[in-house]
């Protein structure tokens, strides 16, 4: 059987081909580059601050051709994975529906939220839970305070050694992910930076005294950030903070309350509270993964 | 190059890929080879190849009983503009409303045919039995039908369609929802107590702005507690103030890029 073979980066796409009994072959074969990679690298295109992409930009950030990139564009359109509005393409609410089941830190992540949000209020100012992922944290939940809202990014990631809540995930880290961590090029990012080891070691020494970590300016100009581990008696498996402009900032005040939030965020994970789980009915959404038991909270 | 099989689409393999990714759910967190084959009904070897691929590009994760919802479509999710767009511009006014309250608010779009949470704030004593995420049934909650009120009919119908198919002899009624919708577009709240989740009452109100539906915000609180009326007026007060400085926030954005 003789076959003509559709280019991937062509304009030729005859759907008919489609039509055919589809036989199980690795796609990859025939292109070098799989059907599900060309996807990723154009979902790959959006990142913080780039948010939205034309048909233009997603070429010139996946260096894939025109056609290629807008068939494969107006597929994931058509899948919720991509929206489209005017000429723009962005991430679709489909991906962020699926992105929420990650499971890593799924219960953390939902038992904070409502601490994050209760501490925001009380604190006035911006709330986030992180993670350290090797020489980085990752933030995980950023709750804003009114129109103030960090320059972090949920999903994004800084460096451990410059922010409140890297060295108060740190501190109370092992030897080998502390070096792990501190063995990157560390920057001053601003004239307040802490950067050499052995200052290092010494605020490491004082977040294990006190339990909380102060970052007044080391990552952004103008901004003030207290973190606390969150952790019982062995090592931190995250860390919270409260951030807002430098000035006022109580940072004795606000350290308490991050302190205790971070305690209650710990015992709630420790204890084995449950997360609210969706329960799963046919009337609830139509993917039918909705619906919700009624949840009893403390106050 | 001369094949001798036919080349299976790019259609096909997203179309498989994303019922792998759609076999997952709040509750079904992690799976099993064999639960994704079920749930994706997608042939075992099918199932394994892709799951092994999403894996390699850490849409996936492995567990040691099965398989996950990798990091990396969390931290991609969380990059839908829409999402940011809105969060940035109703936020404050959710947690202003959370706190005068008591109770907890939502932020809800229209999404394929469900509402999805984009956003909840919790009260200080009640707490909403949602996820950020999490789709709900468009024709049910509070939010759902503020997000359809202002729909054409055959969305709606279409939508009922969709939510009779899936619940078989329990799905909406059309007629009766129609009603209800018109009374939304009268009163410009919906207003549900206790029918989408036992013993909560929820009223939520459209967020329009330019003339198109952009989403919905909600007052959720234990029935009996909440406050209908005080609750609806915050609400719409909050969504005037919203629709505001959408409105203000995208000219700004066009303006930006000129």
């Amino acid at each position: 059987m003789s076959l003509t073979l559709r280019s991937q980066d062509n304009d030729t796409y005859k759907p008919s081909l489609g039509a055919m009994t589809p036989v199980d072959i690795n796609e990859a074969d025939f292109s070098g580059k799989s059907v599900l990679e060309r996807a990723t690298t154009i979902l790959s295109s959006f990142a913080h601050g780039v948010t939205n992409c034309t048909l233009k930009d997603l070429c010139d950030r996946t260096g894939l051709p025109k056609s290629t990139v807008h068939r494969f564009a107006e597929r994931l359109v058509e899948m919720g994975w991509l929206e489209r509005s005017g000429g723009e393409y962005s991430i679709g609410i489909g991906l962020y529906e699926i992105g929420n089941l990650a499971n890593r830190y799924y219960r953390l992540r939902t038992l904070a939220l409502p601490h994050l949000q209760q501490l925001a209020v009380t604190t006035r100012c911006a709330t986030q839970l992180a993670v350290l992922q090797g020489s980085e944290i990752e933030y995980l939940e950023i709750i804003p305070f009114r129109n103030f809202h960090p320059p972090s990014w949920e999903g994004g990631r800084m460096p451990a050694y410059c922010t409140a809540l890297g060295r108060a995930i740190l501190a109370f880290s092992s030897t080998a992910e502390l070096a792990y961590a501190l063995d990157v090029p560390r920057v001053r990012r601003t004239p307040y930076t802490m950067v050499t080891t052995p200052a290092l070691r010494d605020e490491f020494e004082r977040i294990r005294t006190s339990g909380m970590s102060v970052d007044h300016e080391e990552s952004f100009r103008g901004l003030s950030c207290v973190a606390a581990p969150v952790r019982g008696s062995g090592r931190a498996i995250a860390a919270i903070s409260a951030c807002a402009p430098s000035v006022p900032f109580p940072t004795a005040q606000i350290g308490l309350q991050v302190r205790r939030t971070a305690q209650a965020i710990w015992t709630r994970h420790s204890c084995g509270a449950s997360v609210p789980e969706p329960r799963e009915t046919a009337s609830a959404g139509r993917a039918g993964h909705a619906a919700l038991a009624s949840v009893a909270t403390r106050p | 190059m001369d094949g001798g099989v036919a080349l299976i689409s790019d259609r096909t393999v997203l179309a498989r890929a994303a019922k792998i990714l759609g076999s997952f759910s709040g509750t079904r967190r992690v799976l099993s080879l064999t639960e994704l084959t079920a749930r994706s009904s997608l042939p075992k070897s099918t199932t394994h190849r892709l799951a092994g691929r999403l894996v390699a590009l850490g849409w996936l994760e492995r567990e040691t009983d099965g398989y996950r919802i990798g990091m990396r479509l969390f931290e991609t999710g969380r990059l839908s503009d829409r999402r940011i767009r809105l969060r940035e511009t109703v936020f404050p006014y959710l947690q202003e409303l959370a706190v005068q309250t008591q109770q907890a608010g939502m932020l809800a779009i229209l999404a394929h045919e469900e509402a999805v949470c984009i956003d909840h704030v919790s009260g200080p004593n009640f707490r909403l039995p949602v996820h950020n995420g999490v789709s709900l049934s468009a024709t049910r909650t509070a939010v759902g039908k503020a997000l359809l009120a202002h729909q054409p009919a055959e969305v709606v119908e279409r939508i009922v369609a969709a939510e009779r198919a899936a619940a078989r002899d329990d799905g909406p009624d059309l007629a009766e929802l129609m009603t209800e919708l018109a009374v939304v577009r009268t009163t410009g709240v919906a207003v549900v107590e206790g029918t989408a989740y036992p013993d909560i009452t929820c009223v939520a109100t459209p967020l329009c702005a330019e003339g198109a539906v952009i989403g919905a915000i909600a007052l959720s609180g234990p029935s009996g507690h909440i406050k209908i009326e005080s609750a609806a007026r915050g609400i719409r007060a909050a969504s005037h103030g919203i629709c505001a400085d959408y409105i203000a926030h995208m000219e700004r954005a066009v303006t930006l890029r000129h």
